[in-house]
């Protein structure tokens, strides 16, 4: 095609962008989108709070009256049993934080490795089983949990943290996933900022992890 | 572009790679994607989830929709461009252009489409079908409180319409500018070749198709019965219909939150050279600030959303008060969302009214900075002033004060609207055309809602006026007949340039006088009921309030009919109007500086701003909003 | 230049029509201007204020309440205060509409208006004016719902109750003494599914809900608050005037919400007083009817 041509018809989804408006763009979207999840999570821990305080009908950290004896009072007996449910342990919390600031810290190592000009594509593939172990932490620790969805609204927020902790390792494994198969192809050996947009996404998960673990472990 | 060079183009483009599965991928196999995949997860929930008996039904019913939603987008193509990028196999260039619509006619308005005027037409005719939705559900509301004792609907049907007919409207809303016209005109307007994110902007679009059958199959799994605030607890009690809702709203979030963050790096990154922030056309600022306040309400509808579905489908207890939730939880959250998000409704449209104002008197914007601060002063305000929707709720009964206070204070910047609405028309030649007539029918309107809103804004009042009639009427002189009729005006405004045909003006007239006086007559009646003290979303009422709802429903008849012959005009004239110059209204923004119909791309030449798009009766140099040409010039000349 | 665009014709500018007549005469036209929509915007004026004034009262109930008339009241005084402004809205553009108006409707007007970018004065006195306008706003408000928040030493007790999708009204025993010296006395509790309340007797609804949030709404009483479960929600008010109304349910509540309003009336104290004394069997529930069970 001639150079008249091409001027023409380029439609291309902003790739006659250079690298750097390319980066300029998808940085600035990408810190919107970070501001968007950011009020996300305030309002996420705000709910905590208000819930917790509000504590209606002692409901926050005490699941269902169970009547004392049910074979001889009857449902109506008004000697009830109050279970508390058991604070989590902040053990697998603080461990899922940790693996997510891992894989942030891995990536940016590597991004610092493709702006020298040296391999990048094994510590992006590490960062990549770091978060992948993140999810897995996550869901195991779905499956220890000492307590259902229904024990009462600690129970629900803390579970709804853990949702939001796996929803948001879910999308850093997509970036991950993508930045470390391109690196591989040696997509990034020239233009490598898309592995900073990675980065900056993943840390920011770790940043978001770092605070629902220590709502959810210092204000059970 | 010569048609020999268009012709070659396409053949390249339809030429390379044909047959690949994306380029096949349209509107049916994404509905096919939706339904299998919905399917299939409805099986597997069937057969794993669905043996507890306190919420498996909303269990299977989330996995459904959720594979409602991944398959459709899947079939549509939505995620192609996500799936490119993991897989390093970036498009080419013919690729792209093929996504771009290239040579595809009509066909591409069917598809995931890159370029921003077809993404915009999308959205026109969404925005269509969804008014056509929610008045045909409005219509039967009307219907049933033409008598007292009506028997029309049953209590259910009429609770799941009301619901519905709330949240089609408030979707169509927020869309009805910042989807067509953000995306058609924004982008022309600030002389750039497309939106920042194409394939964004064509995700958008298809994820907010993807989420209206959701919102329609409420009413086939018992329908939603909690209005559309669907306040908590009623709504945790209510059906799996709640589910659908709910994936509804998360869907939406998702749409406009991409379309936001386009919106506002269009706007910070795409500008044409010497279009400064002080250049740039109100409807602009409109769409930037109505994103920016969409980035900022959306995060909040997506949490109470979410933990909707959770009460729902998982048996957690947010809002369910014998397990320590509360309602309080979900209304405070609720309109965190919902007061901003009735700006982010207004704001797009009110931008786009000031435009045809300057245009039809002729005049500068008059006090363009001050309206700009005003808009700037709502979205920032309207973020303080959620819990006067809860005065009578129980709720911080001490911040009743300060809620009043930013409620009212609200109203400084809203009254620099009309200061500058009518220090534009003051003393212009004014050019009463179709989008005049809505124009002037929108400050009527909107100072009626402006006014009832005061009486709202005052708790001594809101505690008789909470809940009643007069709450209805009230924002519907704001939401329909503020925000809708300067959208309307809007769009009759840039009908030539979407469409490349004048709309008929003399159809358009009957329409807007029929929608005129059937919008005052049904809302009046309206405001009466709610004086007298007839409450909301009631499927029977008092005898006492008869002759008022006869009034009101003759009044909505007349206005579902004055918009539906303004539709029939809108669709007769864009098949068969005649064909419309490339700038009818000679106006000055860059819109209409370029070809009708606009090319892909926008511009044949490289645009230079000179001055702001309001130069009307001024020095001829400052006239000239933008100059045309570059060093490309020479190439162009071949073509022409 | 290209051909893709028409910025090259301009139209002519107010200027080029303006040097032609004498300034004079300019300024003259503008104050003719002025003068025509101050009329209009006069007359607007005078019939909101009347309007606010006098169809206020005929458009809402008699009311049985301080509070209900502070309702209408502010009504009324909100639409005096706005009536000037939104007056002078309507004014402009109606005087735009008739005496600016370019009449062909095929072309676009040969000449363009003055290009008035702005002017000090106008936006200033705008500004000052709906400033103060919020301050009054305010300060209305405030002080009526301030002296609506005086809480009385001793008030009679209702606890209010809303279920899908009944009222119920129970009146603990109690005895209250009445501002005057007088008591009142409610022997022993009577639980009703129609309000019944003393004149001149300051009451304290206490409102929650068995299920879902419900609006409890006295109509005539002008007060009003969510019942919501597990909450007690605390409302006062005086009635001072005789009368039948009806309570309704305020907050969409599910299958019947139309249904759920009960009767309220504002009956002397003595006709209280013997009906709380004997308790009308005719109306009055136990809550076992009402639970379908053993309390």
């Amino acid at each position: 095609m001639s150079a008249t041509q091409e001027h023409d018809v380029t439609h291309e989804g902003g790739h006659h962008d250079t690298p750097e408006q390319r980066d300029r763009k998808e940085l600035s979207a990408l810190v919107l989108f970070i501001a968007g999840d950011a009020i996300f999570l305030i309002l996420e821990i705000l709910a905590w709070f208000y819930l917790r305080a509000l504590d209606t009908q002692n409901g926050w950290r005490f699941s269902k009256a169970t009547p004392a004896n049910p074979a001889t009072s009857g449902s109506n007996n008004p000697h009830t049993i109050v279970h508390e449910v058991a604070k989590v342990a902040p053990g697998w919390t603080i461990v899922i934080a940790a693996l997510a600031l891992i894989a942030g810290l891995a990536a940016w190592w590597a991004e610092g490795n493709a702006r020298k000009g040296v391999a990048h594509a094994p510590i992006l593939a590490a960062a990549l089983v770091v978060a992948l172990a993140g999810i897995g932490a996550q869901v195991y620790q779905f499956q220890i949990l000492p307590f259902s969805t229904t024990d009462g609204t600690y129970a629900s927020m803390f579970e709804f943290f853990m949702g939001s902790v796996l929803a948001h390792l879910f999308l850093v494994v997509v970036v991950l996933l993508g930045v470390w198969n391109r690196a591989r192809k040696g997509m990034y050996n020239e233009v490598w900022y898309q592995i900073r947009l990675a980065r900056v996404w993943t840390l920011w998960v770790a940043i978001s992890g770092i605070f629902l673990a220590v709502t959810a472990i210092f204000f059970a | 572009m010569t048609t020999t060079q268009e012709r070659r183009l396409e053949d390249t483009v339809l030429g390379s790679a044909a047959g690949r599965f994306y380029r096949h991928q349209n509107f049916g196999t994404g509905l096919l994607g939706g339904v299998g995949l919905g399917f299939l997860l409805w099986l597997l929930g069937e057969y794993t989830v669905n043996n507890n008996p306190n919420y498996g039904t909303d269990m299977v019913v989330t996995l459904t929709m959720l594979g409602w939603v991944i398959g459709f987008n899947l079939g549509v193509g939505t995620f192609n461009a996500v799936l490119h990028w993991i897989l390093g196999h970036d498009q080419t260039k013919e690729d792209e252009l093929y996504a771009a619509g290239v040579g595809q006619g009509k066909s591409r308005y069917w598809k995931y489409c890159t370029d921003h005027k077809v993404v915009g037409t999308q959205y026109l005719i969404l925005v269509f079908v969804l008014f056509f939705i929610g008045g045909t559900l409005a219509m039967m509301i009307r219907t049933q409180l033409l008598t007292p004792n009506s028997s029309f609907l049953s209590p259910q049907t009429y609770n799941a319409i009301v619901s519905i007919h709330g949240m089609t409207m408030i979707i169509a809303t927020i869309i009805m500018v910042s989807g067509p016209f953000a995306n058609f005109i924004m982008p022309i307007m600030i002389g750039a070749k497309d939106m920042a994110f194409p394939r964004l902007n064509a995700m958008s679009i298809w994820v907010i198709v993807s989420a209206v059958p959701p919102l329609m199959a409420t009413f086939f799994v018992g329908g939603v019965n909690a209005g559309w605030t669907t306040y908590a607890p009623l709504s945790v009690q209510d059906g799996p219909a709640m589910v659908c809702f709910a994936f509804t709203i998360i869907t939406f979030v998702v749409s406009v939150t991409v379309a936001g963050i386009n919106t506002l790096i269009t706007v910070l990154t795409m500008r044409a050279p010497g279009m400064t922030f002080s250049r740039m056309p109100v409807f602009v600022w409109a769409s930037v600030i109505g994103g920016a306040l969409g980035l900022y309400a959306m995060p909040a509808f997506l949490l109470d959303m979410t933990m909707m579905v959770s009460d729902h489908a998982t048996g957690t207890s947010f809002f369910v008060s014998a397990q320590g939730g509360s309602g309080w939880l979900w209304e405070n959250v609720f309109w965190i969302m919902g007061h901003p998000e009735v700006y982010v409704i207004l704001i797009p449209p009110v931008g786009a009214l000031m435009e045809v104002f300057s245009t039809f008197s002729r005049k500068p914007m008059f006090a363009y900075k001050m309206i700009i601060g005003a808009m700037i002063g709502i979205a920032g305000l309207s973020i303080m002033v959620w819990a006067h929707h809860m005065f009578t709720t129980g709720w911080a009964p001490d911040l009743a004060g300060p809620f009043m206070l930013t409620t009212e204070l609200i109203s400084i910047p809203t009254g620099i609207i009309f200061l500058c609405a009518i220090g534009t028309m003051w003393r212009g030649s004014n050019w009463v055309r179709l989008p005049m007539y809505f124009g002037f029918l929108f400050i009527w309107n909107f100072i009626v809602g402006g006014v009832t809103g005061i009486y709202l804004s005052d708790v001594p009042a809101d505690d008789y006026f909470h809940g009643n009639m007069f709450v209805t009427a009230h924002f519907h002189y704001t939401l329909l007949g503020g925000a809708m009729i300067a959208a309307t005006a809007g769009l009759c405004y840039w009908f030539p340039k979407v469409t490349g045909r004048m709309l008929d003006e003399k159809t358009g007239r009957a329409a807007f006088w029929l929608i005129a006086i059937g919008f005052q007559v049904t809302y009046l009646a309206q405001f009466y009921e709610g004086f007298k003290g007839m409450p909301r979303r009631v499927a029977n009422y008092d005898p006492i309030f008869a002759p008022e709802n006869v009034v009101s429903s003759i009044g909505a008849y007349v206005l579902m009919a004055g918009w539906i012959v303004l539709l029939y005009a809108l669709v007769s004239s864009w098949r068969s109007g005649s064909i419309a110059p490339a700038n009818p209204w000679s106006a000055k923004s860059l819109e209409w500086q370029t070809l009708t119909p606009v090319p892909l791309e926008n511009f044949l030449e490289d645009v230079t701003v000179v001055n702001d798009a309001y130069g009307y009766g001024e020095r001829a140099e400052l006239q000239v909003h933008a100059v045309f040409g570059s060093t490309s010039d020479a190439h162009h000349g071949e073509g022409h | 230049m290209s051909s893709n665009h028409n910025h090259g014709i301009h139209h002519a500018t107010y200027q080029s029509i303006d040097e032609e007549v004498a300034p004079g005469l300019h300024k003259q036209l503008h104050r003719q201007h002025v003068r025509g929509t101050l009329y209009v915007w006069a007359l607007l004026t005078v019939g909101g204020i009347l309007a606010g004034l006098y169809l206020t009262p005929i458009l809402m109930p008699h009311m049985n309440s301080p509070e209900g008339r502070a309702a209408i009241e502010t009504v009324k005084v909100f639409t005096v205060a706005a009536a000037p402004v939104a007056a002078l809205v309507c004014a402009v553009a109606i005087y735009s509409l008739i005496n600016s108006r370019h009449r062909s409707h095929l072309d676009s007007p040969p000449v363009d208006g003055p290009p008035l970018r702005g002017n000090a004065l106008a936006s200033g006195s705008w500004l000052v004016v709906s400033t103060l306008l919020v301050v009054f706003l305010l300060f209305w408000g405030l002080t009526e719902w301030a002296s609506q928040q005086v809480v009385h030493a001793d008030a009679l007790q209702v606890n209010v109750t809303g279920q899908q999708w009944l009222w119920t009204y129970s009146y603990p025993a109690q005895t209250v003494i009445l501002p005057g010296g007088k008591t009142l006395t409610v022997p022993k509790a009577v639980d009703a599914t129609t309000l019944d309340l003393p004149i001149n007797v300051p009451v304290q609804f206490n409102v929650t809900s068995k299920d879902v949030t419900h609006g409890f709404w006295p109509t005539q009483l002008g007060i009003q608050g969510d019942a919501n479960p597990g909450v007690n929600d605390v409302l006062r008010t005086t009635p001072d005037h005789l009368g039948k109304f009806q309570v309704r349910c305020s907050q969409i509540c599910g299958l019947y919400h139309a249904y759920m309003y009960t009767q309220a009336s504002v009956i002397p104290d003595s006709a209280f007083t013997a009906w709380i004394a004997q308790g009308d069997a005719g109306r009055v529930l136990t809550s076992a009817k009402i639970t379908g069970g053993v309390r």
